[in-house]
């Protein structure tokens, strides 16, 4: 122990100065300010790794349990890095999936900032601030108190289109967003002073100055020192193109909660087309030709500029101001045609005809009997030998779908959304070969007598939409709690990374206690499988769990189903049976809808009942909206209890071409992918409930199928690891017993100086040898 | 008894009891009854002491309504009025029904009081057995001068004491029981009632627009459970049915909930996402389910069973923190109705900035700031963890205080002297100590040998209860003095009456019992001598009063 101290101090001889507390440590030679006094094992191994993977400018794929200040050794360590390595890294691009989170990592970084000005004692001049949506900054009185997110965008669009700005000089009742307008005569010239910016921040600001807080936050992220805003940003095309595109290259990108991130990338490039759609594109067509008329009666010489235009190929990007470019080019930027616009579609008039033959087309697929599928190629070849269609200006579509709004001056572009998802889908199907498939269906599964078409154009790669930006940044970060089996990610988004790691949580007390319940107390076999799902036995049986499990859990408790379907008809079979009203002896009973506004206010009023001692259950649907969003941190998660294994819904076609694009492309059996899915999923539901070493939670998988080792291998390592062989098939009466057991120890106190040294470390104990050694064992290589 | 006023809320005449024609009479505290031609009452109960009230069922000849007191007594009256008695019970048993349960709260409380102390001290348990279990005297007396610290010293306690909120699970409490012949029978509570009418305020709206004037209580409940409403599966088909309205006031509840919105942002699921696809953009499982039309009847009673949970829910988590937060939440409710999204942007930073906070947070990677604490030492902390644990209440005094107080002590402990000026000298204590023990000087008068040695242990149990009985009696008795009220002068009267009485019947029978065994001990001479002394003092306070008179 002596002969160690002494070295410590030779070896690390530059960065003390606060004793034993951790505020600077030392990374492989990187100076990192960390802003607690303490620190777990594993964010130090973290953020090793992470260090690891800047060095070599290559990619990471990092798993570290939800709770052990995963955001905070991100941003500690990147941080230290751009200032250590200011050309080297530039920016920091930190994409997140839902709006709270966003806003929770920009107070962490304030955090950190604060604690950098106060250990430094100087001001440093970053810039970090937060971007999102319309809806979420705006601060127009009329256009902020919008509900939905695209009748903001809709309305913005109708105040700030250059043309009526344009207008307004020689009309001044035009309204216009002063907001905007005064952003727009003094809003550049001055960068957005230094500082950290959150939404509220931004709005603030905005107010203060009288500028507008989205343009602004838009402007600034191109030389912010740190962006954090969600996904979309950079995943989606649509918009990636308006907002992403001259962010540098020297950035480091984070995806974290990343668990899902194949999913993003399919939904942003896939498109549904059903008879309603096109009635409702039949309608913006004819207003479309309507205004062409109206227009050439008495401004012809607009519609020939345009024309001028087209034929010589000017960008829109070149012309048009930020404001007009709402609607933007769904494929890729490296797709895009840098030609002009083919003569078939250059004039106003013939585009309308295009569009109308392109929609009776479409109108005639739907008239279909049975199912059909079909690829992009086939669909193109059965288009040009219908109605002679060619591929070309098919492929422009979108982009003149584009100019001819703006030069019809169009101001409310939400009512042609119809006409425009037509457009990308013509463009998104005319450019890409590979990797989407058609689907198209004449009618529901479960509903065969009632017709309802639809045209499934599906993206089945997700690669496809996340290349640009493994191409074009030096860094990019995966990262969640839950990305077990780590090998799967790099193959389903086609990358290679140079580092991959999962790391466990150290812990003092094992704060988790997952258990798998597989049979009822009459023995029979308890599972969510097809066969057995109308099963009353196992109905029972799942009925009774919950009630026990009321009985002896205190506080919250969070069920999850497999499906809504699935849900419904269990909680109306407990219902009958009486089984809810005996759980409501013990508990509240809160359930999930469908109805998004009326879960939150469920889910509020869960917290509520546990914050005031009646204690609740809440019972949710895994892959729904709770299971994504919501954490259930200590009293409002003290058990989750998953039943059965949550499948996705195998019988759906896309699925099916999926899997086989999977099996073909990718050489990933289906059964595989098929688990891995649904663990994944399982993973997150039960991962809700523990945040942090502090915090403890049973997590009761109630399937026997859990028990298989294909199925539990693919559980994050840190929740594996305290599976033992006894707690594999238990039953449930076992599993109370249990629980009691667990929770009775748990809910003795637990102190810092139990933790310390173990799970919890000073810079001193970091530093030891000893220590150094242990930490290299928790991050798990693949 | 009734000499001062007291408003009469009802009379009824021609009620008889125990075959005795008299008058009923139903007053602001309390309920009596007398005997034709007699000014004064011979039943006479407070409401408070009153458990429940019985009626005879509608078809027996006899019409009559039974009171069952706490004690368990019970007192039966029977309407005999030919042409109106069932109207005239009616009217009691109505009038009873708002009366009681505002006094039961408050007998409730008394009688919880007076369980706890008996639970909490065997000794008075022992005595509340010896004195009114063999009704040497009245409960009323025995309590008279316990309760008067509890009723003054906790009245604050009991004004501000926290409402019983509502079981969860109140209607499935309300189990239906077949009556043999097709037909199911509800039980109700007034508690049950309560639970309803707090949860549900559109029903107590709908009895107190209906009942008395359209429906019988019974009607009234009778349909409230044939309803849909009850029967959360049901869906709403009807609409001759009264409570259909009430559903539908749920639904707009339910609804204007909804619209409200929630206070904490983290929870919002409306604006989790920051930027949804636009419509027709998307995977396959996103797909809006278009279906929602047609969906079948099995389907939305499913839904209307989710809908009925998660609004009774919320409803009996507001019955139960209405009270408290009354103000907090009119306030919020005229913000949030007047202005518009832009008001409730200005007052949510604080809410949502407290909650993204406490969501950062790692309580562990910082050093604890916090008051030092004292670790409870267990040697075996299996058994803490999972042995009997007994029900007791406890005051709990937190680690800082203990810490504080033996600090406290510590420091007296240190600082301590002994003020020897004014104590015995060690002599003088040692002499009295010989003197005042078994055998000494001043103990010659009693027994020579110690208790112990002469009679087996459950005889010197006995006599120890009759020590502690006596005393307590005697304790009454020798309160009274001096006598200077007319209350005390019956009191005293009473108190010699109980003396002797337990003279009688407790003490003559022990001693008795133990001449007949071990005859030459007289263990009880002491009593008798404390009884004698007091019944001396009487007769000589009665001799002078009877002077005083004459």
């Amino acid at each position: 122990m002596h002969g160690s101290h002494c070295h410590r101090l030779f070896k690390f001889p530059l960065f003390h100065s606060a004793g034993f507390y951790c505020c600077r440590l030392n990374i492989e030679g990187l100076l990192v300010y960390f802003p607690y006094d303490y620190i777990y094992p594993e964010q130090y191994s973290y953020m090793l790794e992470l260090k690891r993977t800047l060095d070599a400018k290559g990619h990471g794929v990092l798993e570290m349990p939800s709770g052990t200040g995963k955001t905070i050794s991100l941003l500690s360590l990147i941080v230290a890095y751009q200032r250590a390595f200011p050309l080297d890294v530039t920016k920091l691009i930190y994409c997140s999936r839902t709006v709270p989170e966003i806003e929770k990592v920009v107070e962490e970084l304030r955090k950190l900032m604060e604690f950098y000005s106060k250990e430094t004692g100087e001001n440093n001049n970053f810039l970090a601030l937060a971007l999102s949506s319309r809806k979420n900054l705006c601060i127009h009185p009329e256009v902020s108190s919008l509900r939905f997110g695209k009748e903001v965008d809709g309305k913005c669009h109708s105040l700030t289109a250059s043309y009526i700005r344009a207008q307004r000089h020689s009309d001044p009742n035009q309204p216009v967003c002063r907001f905007y307008e005064e952003f727009d005569a003094v809003g550049r010239q001055v960068p957005l002073p230094a500082g950290i910016y959150n939404l509220d921040d931004l709005k603030d600001f905005g107010r203060r100055k009288g500028w507008c807080p989205y343009y602004l936050a838009r402007y600034s992220i191109l030389h912010a020192n740190i962006v954090v805003y969600s996904y979309h940003y950079l995943l989606d095309p649509k918009i990636a193109d308006l907002v992403s595109k001259e962010l540098a290259k020297k950035s480091v990108v984070v995806f974290d909660e990343a668990h899902n991130i194949d999913n993003v990338c399919i939904d942003s490039m896939s498109v549904n087309i059903t008879r309603r759609t096109l009635d409702r594109c039949q309608n913006n067509v004819d207003t479309l030709q309507n205004t062409i008329h109206k227009i050439k009666e008495t401004d012809s010489a607009k519609l020939k500029e345009e024309y001028r235009r087209l034929v010589e190929g000017l960008k829109e990007a070149n012309v048009a101001r930020e404001t007009d470019v709402y609607l933007a080019n769904p494929v890729l930027p490296d797709e895009i045609l840098q030609e002009a616009v083919p003569g078939t579609i250059r004039t106003a008039e013939h585009f309308v005809g295009f569009l109308r033959r392109f929609l009776e087309y479409l109108k005639s697929r739907l008239r279909v009997q049975h199912v059909v599928q079909e690829s992009a190629p086939q669909f193109l070849k059965d288009i040009f030998d219908k109605v002679c269609i060619d591929r070309k200006p098919l492929r422009f579509c979108a982009e003149r779908l584009q100019s001819l709004l703006r030069t019809l001056e169009i101001a409310d572009i939400a009512d042609f959304s119809a006409v425009t998802l037509i457009s990308n889908f013509a463009t998104l199907v005319s450019t890409y070969s590979q990797g989407f498939t058609i689907i198209i269906e004449p009618f529901e599964d479960r509903t065969p007598t009632i017709a309802n078409p639809v045209l499934h154009f599906s993206c089945m790669d997700p690669s496809i939409a996340i290349k640009p930006v493994f191409q074009r940044f030096q860094s990019v970060i995966i990262t969640s709690g839950t990305l077990s089996p780590l090998e799967i990610y790099p193959r389903i988004l086609d990358f290679r990374p140079v580092t991959m790691a999962s790391f466990t949580m150290t812990l003092a007390r094992t704060c988790l206690c997952p258990l798998i319940v597989g049979r009822g107390n009459d023995q029979v076999a308890l599972s969510s499988k097809f066969e057995t799902r109308e099963d009353f036995a196992v109905i029972r049986n799942y009925g009774n769990l919950l009630l026990e499990m009321s009985a002896v859990v205190p506080d919250g408790i969070v069920a999850f189903f497999t499906s809504y379907i699935y849900m419904e008809n269990i909680v109306a079979s407990w219902y009958e049976q009486g089984i809810l009203e005996n759980i409501q002896r013990n508990k509240l009973i809160f359930i999930e809808t469908q109805d998004a506004a009326e879960t939150s206010m469920a889910l509020e009023k869960y917290q509520e009942a546990c914050d005031n001692g009646r204690g609740a259950i809440l019972l949710s649907v895994a892959r729904g909206k709770v299971s994504e969003g919501i954490d259930f941190v200590h009293h409002f998660g003290r058990a989750v209890i998953m039943f059965g294994v949550p499948y996705v819904y195998t019988q759906s076609r896309i699925l099916k071409a999926r899997l086989e694009y999977l099996r073909d492309q990718f050489q990933i059996r289906e059964n595989d992918f098929l688990t891995f899915d649904a663990m994944r999923h399982a993973a997150q539901c039960v991962g809700r409930a523990i945040r942090g070493k502090t915090d403890y939670g049973l997590m009761i998988f109630a399937d026997k199928r859990y028990a298989r080792a294909d199925k539990r291998g693919k559980l994050p390592r840190w929740i594996q690891e305290h599976i033992n062989d006894g707690s594999l098939n238990l039953t449930v009466d076992e599993a109370v017993q249990l629980s009691k057991h667990f929770l009775r120890q748990m809910a003795q106190p637990f102190r810092q100086e139990d933790q310390l040294g173990l799970s919890l470390l000073t810079l001193e104990q970091l530093e030891s040898e000893e220590m150094l050694q242990k930490i290299t064992q928790i991050a798990h290589q693949t | 008894m009734a000499s001062h006023s007291e408003e009469v809320l009802l009379v009824v005449k021609k009620v008889r009891q125990r075959k005795q024609d008299g008058t009923l009479y139903l007053m602001a505290e309390r309920i009596a009854w007398g005997p034709e031609g007699k000014d004064r009452f011979t039943v006479s109960h407070l409401y408070a002491d009153i458990r429940c009230q019985k009626i005879s069922p509608d078809g027996k000849a006899k019409v009559q309504l039974q009171l069952v007191l706490h004690t368990g007594e019970s007192t039966t009256f029977h309407f005999a009025n030919e042409s109106s008695a069932l109207k005239d019970r009616d009217a009691a048993k109505e009038l009873l029904q708002q009366l009681l349960p505002k006094f039961k709260k408050k007998a409730n409380k008394e009688l919880e009081e007076k369980n706890r102390m008996l639970q909490e001290d065997p000794v008075l348990f022992q005595l509340y057995k010896d004195l009114v279990v063999s009704q040497v005297i009245s409960a009323e007396e025995f309590w008279a001068n316990r309760l008067e610290g509890i009723n003054n010293t906790d009245q604050a306690l009991f004004n501000n004491k926290q409402e019983v909120g509502i079981s969860g699970a109140f209607l499935a409490d309300i189990r239906p029981q077949t009556d043999g012949c097709n037909g199911l029978r509800y039980n109700l509570t007034a508690d049950i009632i309560e639970s309803i009418f707090r949860t549900y305020p559109a029903v107590k709206q709908k009895y107190s627009e209906n009942v008395p004037h359209n429906l019988t209580e019974k009607e009234f409940w009778t349909r409230f459970f044939q309803s849909h409403y009850f029967h959360r599966d049901r869906i709403n088909t009807g609409t001759q049915d009264i409570f259909s309205e009430c559903a539908k006031q749920d639904e707009k509840g339910l609804k204007s909930m909804v619209v409200q919105g929630v206070k904490n942002p983290l929870v919002d699921l409306l604006s989790l996402e920051d930027k949804s696809l636009d419509e027709g953009y998307g995977g396959s499982t996103a797909l809006p389910s278009t279906s929602s039309v047609n969906k079948t009847v099995k389907e939305s009673s499913n839904c209307a069973i989710i809908k009925r949970f998660n609004h009774h829910s919320a409803m009996v988590l507001a019955a139960g923190s209405r009270k408290g937060e009354m103000t907090t939440d009119q306030a919020s409710e005229t913000s949030s109705t007047d202005g518009n999204s832009r008001d409730s942007d200005f007052f949510q930073p604080p809410v949502k900035k407290v909650k993204l906070q406490e969501a950062i947070e790692y309580e562990d990677l910082q050093r604890e700031n916090r008051p030092k604490t004292v670790a409870l030492n267990l040697k075996k902390s299996d058994r803490y963890a999972h042995g009997p644990v007994p029900l007791q209440s406890q005051q709990y005094t937190t680690s800082q205080d203990i810490i504080d107080s033996v600090n406290y002590i510590r420091h007296e402990m240190a600082i301590y002297k002994p003020n020897l000026t004014q104590v015995l000298s060690s002599t003088a204590a040692s002499s009295a100590i010989t003197a005042l023990s078994p055998g000494g000087v001043l103990m010659q008068a009693g027994t020579q040998q110690a208790i112990n040695q002469m009679v087996p242990t459950e005889v010197q149990g006995e006599l120890k209860h009759l020590y502690v009985a006596a005393g307590e009696l005697l304790r009454h008795f020798w309160s009274c003095f001096p006598v200077s009220t007319p209350f005390l002068e019956e009191k005293v009267i009473k108190m010699k009456s109980n003396l002797e009485r337990f003279q009688m019947t407790k003490l003559c029978p022990f001693q008795e019992k133990i001449q007949r065994q071990y005859f030459n001990t007289n263990l009880t001479g002491h009593l008798e001598e404390m009884l004698q002394t007091a019944y001396s003092k009487f007769h000589t306070w009665q001799t002078r009063r009877m002077l005083r008179r004459t």
